[in-house]
C-alpha cells in the first residue's frame, strides 16, 4: 500500500505546484461560467414563459438546465484529462524515471494504481470547477440535492474511467501528444458504444455493449437514478483499463 | 552476493548477450569493461530486474530477481546510463521520494548522510533542472544508494563528466567501498584502474576475462598522444624533446609523438610541447589500447581452445 502512496504522491503535488494545472483550470472554470451563465439566462426566461397564465407552471431546474450544462462539462473533460495525464507515462520514460520505478522494489500494479489516484484527483479538480457554478446558484433557488450528488457521483466515476483510460493510452506510445490523441479518442469512442448498444439488433451484443456502456450508466447517475449495479459497472471499466495498463509497461520490457 | 547464471538477451535479432556467466563477492569493487554495444549495459539492465532474459538466471543473495523481484530489488541501487531524474522536483524531495519508494521507513538523516557523502549540501533545494551535469550525475548516484543498498550497480558514472568531475567521482567509489559491494561498467581502461579490485572485460556480448587488476598490465599497451605542430622540428627542438623524453617521443615529420601510463599526463605533454615548439596545431589520443586488447585476448582464448 505504501508504494503507491508513494507515487500517488509524486505525482499528485509535482502536478499541483506547475503552473500548467493552473492554466488548464482556469481556462476551463472560465469556459464553463460562460455557458452556465448563459443557459441560466435561458432557463429564466423559459420559466417566466411557462408560469404565465395559461401555461402548465414550474420547469424543473434538474432536467432542463442542468442536465444541458452537464452535457458541457463531458464535452470539455473528454479533451482536458487525456491533456492531464498524458506525462504520466510516456513522461517516465522520457525523464529515464521509468527505469527508476521499474527497478524499484515495489509491484507494476502499484505504479498504475498510484498514478491512476493521482490522476482522478486531478480530474476531482476540475469536476469541483464545474460544479462551483451550480453551487453557487444554489444558495439562491431551490435545487434537487439528492439528484445533484447523484450526478456528482456520477461525474466522479466518469472521470475515473476517462482517467483510467487515457492511462492507458500513455503507456501504448513514447509520445504525450499522440497520448493526448489516443486518450481523447479512447473517451470519444465511448458515445460509439452507447449509440451500438441502443441500436443493436442482436439481443446478444446488446447485453455485452450495455456491460461496458459507460455513458448510458452515468446519464442514470446524472438523472438522480442511483443503481448499485452501474457504480459496479463503471469500476470495472476502471480496473480493465488499469489492468491493460499494467500489461503495457510490463509487455515493453519483453519486446 | 550476486550470481549471474548463463545469461542471453536478444533484441529482436541482435544477440545482445551470448552466455554470459560470473559472480560478485562482497565488499570488492568490480569493473565491467568492453567496448561501446559490448552489452555492458544490457547485462545491468538484467541484474536490476529491469529487463528480463531470453534465456538464465540472476540471483541477489540467492534470491531469483525474476521469481522474486521485490526483496532481490530491495538489496540494489542502480545507476542507469541516463541518471533516472525528475527535473522540476528539488534535489531533497527527490531523494526522499527514492527513499520512500524503497523503504518501508526512510529516515531524514539517512538522506543527510548521503546529502553529505555526495557534496550536495549546497544544492539540496534547488531544482534538478538548475544543476551542472556533474551535479545531475551526483543525484543519480545519491539516488541509487539512498537505500543502504548491499550492491550500487553503475552504468558508466564518469561518462560526459569533465576531468576534474571524473577525478571527483573516482574518489566517490573508493569511498563507498567501504559500505557497498559496487559494480561498475566503463569503456576506459584507465578507468577501471583506477577504481576497480577486479575487472570483467565483455566484447559482443560475451565474457573474455576476469582478472584482478594487478594482472591487467600483462594486457596493456601503452596509449600514445599525437601533437601535430606546424613546422618540422628543428635539430635544437628535437634534442630537447630527447632529453626530456628518452625513449617516450617518436617524431614523423610534423607529428610528435609520446607514449603515456596514464591520462592526466596529457595536460603536462601539451604544456611541454607549448614550451618547446611555442604552440601545437592539433592535439590526438589514440585510444586503440582496449582494442588491441581486445584483439589479443581473443586470439588468445582460441588458441587455447585449439
Ligand atoms: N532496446 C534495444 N533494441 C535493440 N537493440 C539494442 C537495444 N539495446 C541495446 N541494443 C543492442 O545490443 C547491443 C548491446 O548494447 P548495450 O548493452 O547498450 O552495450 P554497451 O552498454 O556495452 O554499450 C548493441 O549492439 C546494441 O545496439
Ligand atoms: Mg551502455
Amino acid at each position: 500500500m505504501k508504494p503507491v502512496k508513494v507515487i500517488f504522491k509524486r505525482d499528485f503535488f509535482s502536478r499541483l505546484k506547475s503552473p500548467r494545472l493552473l492554466v488548464i483550470l482556469s481556462l476551463c472554470a472560465l469556459f464553463w461560467s460562460v455557458i452556465f451563465i448563459n443557459l441560466t439566462l435561458t432557463y429564466q426566461q423559459s420559466s417566466i414563459l411557462a408560469s404565465q397564465p395559461g401555461q402548465t407552471g414550474l420547469l424543473n431546474i434538474h432536467s432542463q438546465l442542468m442536465m444541458s450544462y452537464f452535457s458541457w462539462i463531458v464535452i470539455l473533460l473528454i479533451l482536458v484529462i487525456p491533456i492531464l495525464i498524458m506525462g504520466f507515462i510516456s513522461g517516465e520514460r522520457k525523464s529515464h524515471t521509468f527505469e527508476l520505478l521499474m527497478t524499484a522494489p515495489i509491484h507494476p500494479y502499484q505504479i498504475i494504481v498510484g498514478k491512476f489516484f493521482a490522476g482522478w484527483g486531478l480530474g476531482l479538480l476540475l469536476l469541483a470547477c464545474a460544479f462551483f457554478f451550480p453551487m453557487v446558484l444554489s444558495f439562491y433557488v431551490d435545487m434537487d440535492v439528492m439528484a445533484m450528488l447523484s450526478s456528482f457521483l456520477g461525474f466522479s466515476l466518469l472521470v475515473a474511467v476517462y482517467v483510467s483510460m487515457s492511462l492507458f493510452a500513455s503507456s501504448l506510445t513514447h509520445s504525450p501528444m499522440v497520448a493526448v490523441g489516443l486518450g481523447f479518442l479512447l473517451n470519444l469512442s465511448l458515445f460509439l458504444i452507447a449509440g451500438f448498444s441502443w441500436d443493436a439488433t442482436s439481443a446478444l451484443i446488446a447485453d455485452l455493449l450495455q456491460q461496458v456502456d459507460v455513458m448510458t450508466k452515468v446519464n442514470y447517475l446524472f438523472m438522480g437514478e442511483f443503481h448499485l449495479s452501474s457504480i459496479f459497472g463503471l469500476f470495472s471499466v476502471v480496473v480493465i483499463f488499469l489492468f491493460l495498463s499494467e500489461r503495457m509497461i510490463q509487455a515493453e520490457r519483453w519486446q | 552476493m550476486i550470481e549471474v547464471k548463463n545469461v542471453y538477451k536478444n533484441y529482436g535479432p541482435v544477440e545482445a548477450l551470448k552466455g554470459v556467466s560470473f559472480d560478485l563477492g562482497k565488499g570488492h569493487v568490480i569493473g565491467l569493461l568492453g567496448p561501446n554495444g559490448a552489452g555492458k549495459s544490457t547485462i545491468m539492465k538484467i541484474m536490476t530486474g529491469f529487463l528480463p532474459p531470453t534465456q538464465g538466471q540472476v540471483k541477489i543473495a540467492d534470491i531469483d530477481i525474476w521469481e522474486n523481484p521485490v526483496p532481490a530489488k530491495q538489496k540494489i541501487g542502480y545507476l542507469p546510463e541516463n541518471p533516472p531524474l525528475y527535473e522540476s522536483m528539488r534535489v531533497y524531495d527527490y531523494l526522499k521520494f527514492c527513499a520512500d519508494l524503497r523503504l518501508d521507513h526512510s529516515s531524514a538523516e539517512r538522506i543527510s548522510f548521503v546529502v553529505d557523502r555526495l557534496g550536495l549540501a549546497e544544492v539540496v533545494h534547488k531544482r534538478i533542472l538548475h544543476l551542472s551535469k556533474g551535479f545531475k550525475q551526483r543525484v543519480g548516484i545519491a539516488q541509487a544508494m539512498v537505500h543502504n543498498p548491499d550492491v550500487l550497480i553503475l552504468d558508466e558514472p564518469t561518462i560526459g563528466l569533465d576531468p576534474v568531475q571524473m577525478i571527483e567521482i573516482r574518489d566517490l567509489i573508493l569511498e563507498l567501498k567501504k559500505d557497498h559491494t559496487i559494480f561498475i561498467s566503463t569503456h576506459i581502461l584507465t578507468e577501471v584502474e583506477k577504481t576497480c579490485d577486479q575487472v570483467i572485460i565483455i566484447n559482443k556480448g560475451q565474457i573474455i576475462a576476469r582478472e584482478s587488476i594487478g594482472h591487467l598490465s600483462k594486457w596493456k599497451n601503452n596509449k600514445r598522444v599525437y601533437f601535430t605542430v606546424s613546422t618540422k622540428p628543428s635539430q635544437d627542438q628535437f634534442d630537447l624533446l630527447f632529453r626530456k623524453f628518452g625513449e617516450r617521443v617518436k617524431v614523423n615529420g610534423n607529428e610528435v609523438s609520446f607514449e603515456v601510463k596514464d591520462d592526466l599526463e596529457n595536460s603536462k605533454l601539451s604544456q611541454s610541447m607549448i614550451e618547446i615548439f611555442g604552440g601545437i596545431s592539433s592535439m590526438r589520443v589514440d585510444d586503440s589500447s582496449l582494442e588491441e586488447i581486445f584483439v589479443q585476448m581473443t586470439s588468445e582464448q582460441a588458441n587455447e581452445t585449439r
